[in-house]
């Protein structure tokens, strides 16, 4: 029978407690001071187990005597109260058990806590190192008919503004370049020139690309009109508009979270900030896959490389905007670039690509470019 | 270690003045200095001023620790470096009472509530507390932090309003109102308790939970928890600001129209 040191609490004791030592019999505890004579004897059955202590860890046995408290003892430090545990037969003090309980569930709960912070942490990482991947997953889900409904809402928004043509051979030339890039997608394309001096191009989701007439006139071969197509058809494909909203979606939840409230002049600049960033991963995205829709489709590619290096220079030579009429606002042939920006590296990636990848069987397109013109003229009289 | 010579100065806005022997030394919350002797030399140390095994980066971490209880990084170290004794002053934040605690009487440390330190001999530690239990922690009114001073000799907490101590004995029970707590022995357990009545916990302005510590041991309470001051001084600035008289406004609009019609006079 070991002895185990506890410190004793009583009404005539100090309120820190006594120094005592105790002794676990078969149906009583003895504590005796640290003078040798035994102070008290209680059954156990007279016992009572309690949680104590500030963090709830401590083992408190009590005992009454007349209804009134009499005392209680605290063994002094875990190790002394290991060996008490260890002593007391379980069933027969009320209390052990549930102590047992408490101070196990108690472990529990902080463990829970803490796997789920780890937890909440782990994937926050893997969802910001995976974003392109989770992006792409989250877009997938997004069902044909939504995409094609926003398209339609996109396109309905537009048409007050933008001066479409419907017909003619302007159209006709785009319509059948761009059927021969789009031959067996999943998208039904629709094609679209507009009445609009600059030099852009853009896509709708759901399949809407949009040519400006400026962009036609300054092409100065059908192959540079199908590289600016294939590019366009690249960002419906790959269906970089929801993914651009997506990402929105996703930079703006994370402002709020971290910053807990946010006023409009943040939630502008996270925005401008992050689809910057997005926009230059996505056009260098369009470039490449647009090169490798070409020559999947026989067309000779190096089209693209030298209508970007020609709107490369056309930001340059603003003074020799006479030679050319589109030329004659700065802004007016910047427009397609200042939505794509980081032109020279762009170039350099396209060259870099075809150099790698030549096609021996791609061919040059033809087209009637005076007729073309001659339209493009007598609409802009109208 | 010489027990410090104290008294307890003023009713509800207080002073402890206490006369340091030769080459004693005395820790105090930074800026709570009222006045000291001639002979008193004062220091600013990291952290409570005690040695750490890891160094020095050990003692800042520690400081760092102790300013998470509401205690400031580091504090003002006072030692009397004359042969005669002299006094210190230290002054409580706010209104309250500054309350001796004989550390040896409590078993050695006390738990307290965020910073209720005031100032104690040297060598006294003041150690974060966590609050493990979640639902304490939440509802308990003193939250997941809470400030462990142990060692040796007197060491002054303070709280705002009146303190009381009661002594609790074996498996004896007081229900607090969260929040009117302010320290307790090491012994006592600290638990948090539903009031059991949706219309009590709803009407009865006291909360959800009472707090509520369970013998043996010592614990201390305040009555006017600083939160509930500053409820009553906030509500009492916003609305003091629209208790003039109707006079007075009238007579501001009286000084506007003449302003006004004096533009007018002028023209002609």
């Amino acid at each position: 029978m070991s002895e185990i040191r506890v410190s004793l609490f009583g009404p005539e004791l100090p309120v820190a407690g006594q120094p005592a030592h105790c002794m676990v019999g078969e149906d009583a505890i003895h504590i005796r001071s640290h003078g040798s004579e035994i102070l008290l004897t209680i059954t156990l059955a007279a016992l009572r187990a309690e949680v104590a202590g500030f963090d709830h860890d401590q083992l408190q046995l009590t005992w009454r005597h007349d209804d009134r408290a009499a005392g209680s003892l605290i063994p002094s430090g875990t190790d002394e109260q290991k060996k008490l545990i260890a002593a007391l037969p379980p069933n027969t003090i009320p209390g052990l058990i549930q102590w047992r309980r408490s101070t196990r569930s108690q472990s529990w709960v902080w463990k829970g806590v803490l796997y789920t912070i780890g937890f909440v942490l782990v994937s926050l990482a893997l969802l910001v190192w995976q974003h392109d991947r989770v992006v792409t997953w989250a877009a997938n889900r997004v069902s044909m008919e939504t995409e094609k409904n926003i398209g339609e809402s996109v396109l309905k928004s537009l048409k007050p503004e933008v001066n479409f043509l419907s017909q003619g051979e302007a159209v006709k030339v785009v319509r059948e370049i761009g059927q021969q890039l789009t031959a067996g997608s999943r998208y039904q394309y629709q094609w679209y020139v507009s009445k609009d001096p600059a030099v852009n191009a853009f896509a709708i989701p759901g399949g809407i690309i949009v040519v400006n007439s400026g962009l036609l006139k300054r092409a100065d071969s059908p192959n540079e009109l199908a590289a600016v197509l294939a590019h366009e058809v690249q960002h419906v494909e790959q269906r970089h508009a929801l993914k651009n909203m997506m990402n929105s979606a996703a930079v703006a939840t994370a402002v709020l979270v971290v910053l807990g409230d946010a006023n409009a002049v943040v939630m502008m600049l996270a925005h401008q900030v992050s689809t910057q960033y997005f926009n230059r991963e996505v056009e260098s995205d369009a470039d490449l896959k647009g090169v490798q829709l070409l020559q999947s489709k026989n067309i000779d590619a190096t089209g693209m490389v030298s209508f970007f290096k020609k709107m490369d220079a056309g930001i340059g030579d603003n003074k020799d905007g006479a030679k050319d009429q589109s030329t004659e606002k700065p802004s007016e042939v910047a427009g397609w670039f200042s939505s794509h920006p980081d032109t020279l590296s762009r170039i350099q990636a396209i060259e870099e690509y075809v150099a790698k990848h030549p096609c021996g069987t791609c061919m040059t397109l033809t087209w009637d470019k005076s007729a073309l013109l001659a339209e493009l003229e007598k609409a802009d009289g109208k | 270690m010489t027990q410090f010579d104290y008294t307890v100065h003023g009713k509800d806005l207080q002073y402890v003045q206490f006369t340091l022997a030769g080459g004693q030394e005395a820790i105090a919350e930074q800026g709570a200095m009222m006045f000291i002797d001639q002979h008193v030399a004062v220091d600013a140390v990291l952290g409570d001023g005690s040695d750490s095994r890891f160094g020095v980066i050990g003692r800042f971490i520690n400081a760092v620790k102790r300013s998470l209880t509401g205690e400031s990084m580091f504090s003002s170290l006072y030692k009397n470096s004359s042969e005669f004794p002299q006094r210190i002053a230290i002054a409580a934040p706010g209104p309250g009472e500054i309350v001796p605690v004989n550390l040896d009487e409590q078993g050695g440390s006390v738990i307290c509530q965020k910073g209720a330190y005031l100032a104690g001999q040297r060598g006294q530690k003041v150690q974060l507390a966590f609050q493990k239990r979640v639902r304490v922690g939440l509802f308990g009114g003193e939250g997941f932090i809470m400030q462990k001073i142990s060692g040796h000799g007197t060491v002054f907490i303070h709280a705002s309003g009146t303190l009381r101590q009661v002594t609790l004995g074996p498996a004896d029970t007081l229900k607090i109102d969260t929040g009117c707590l302010v320290g307790m022995s090491s012994n006592v357990r600290y638990d948090v308790k539903y009031t059991g009545k949706l219309k009590t916990s709803l009407f009865g302005g006291e909360g959800l939970f009472y707090a509520t510590v369970t013998g043996p041991g010592t614990v201390w309470m305040q009555s006017l928890p600083i939160n509930r001051l500053s409820k009553v001084l906030m509500s009492a600035a916003l609305t003091g600001r629209g208790r003039g008289s109707a006079v007075g406004k009238l007579y501001l609009v009286a000084i506007v129209i003449f302003v006004i019609a004096s533009l007018f006079i002028g023209k002609q």
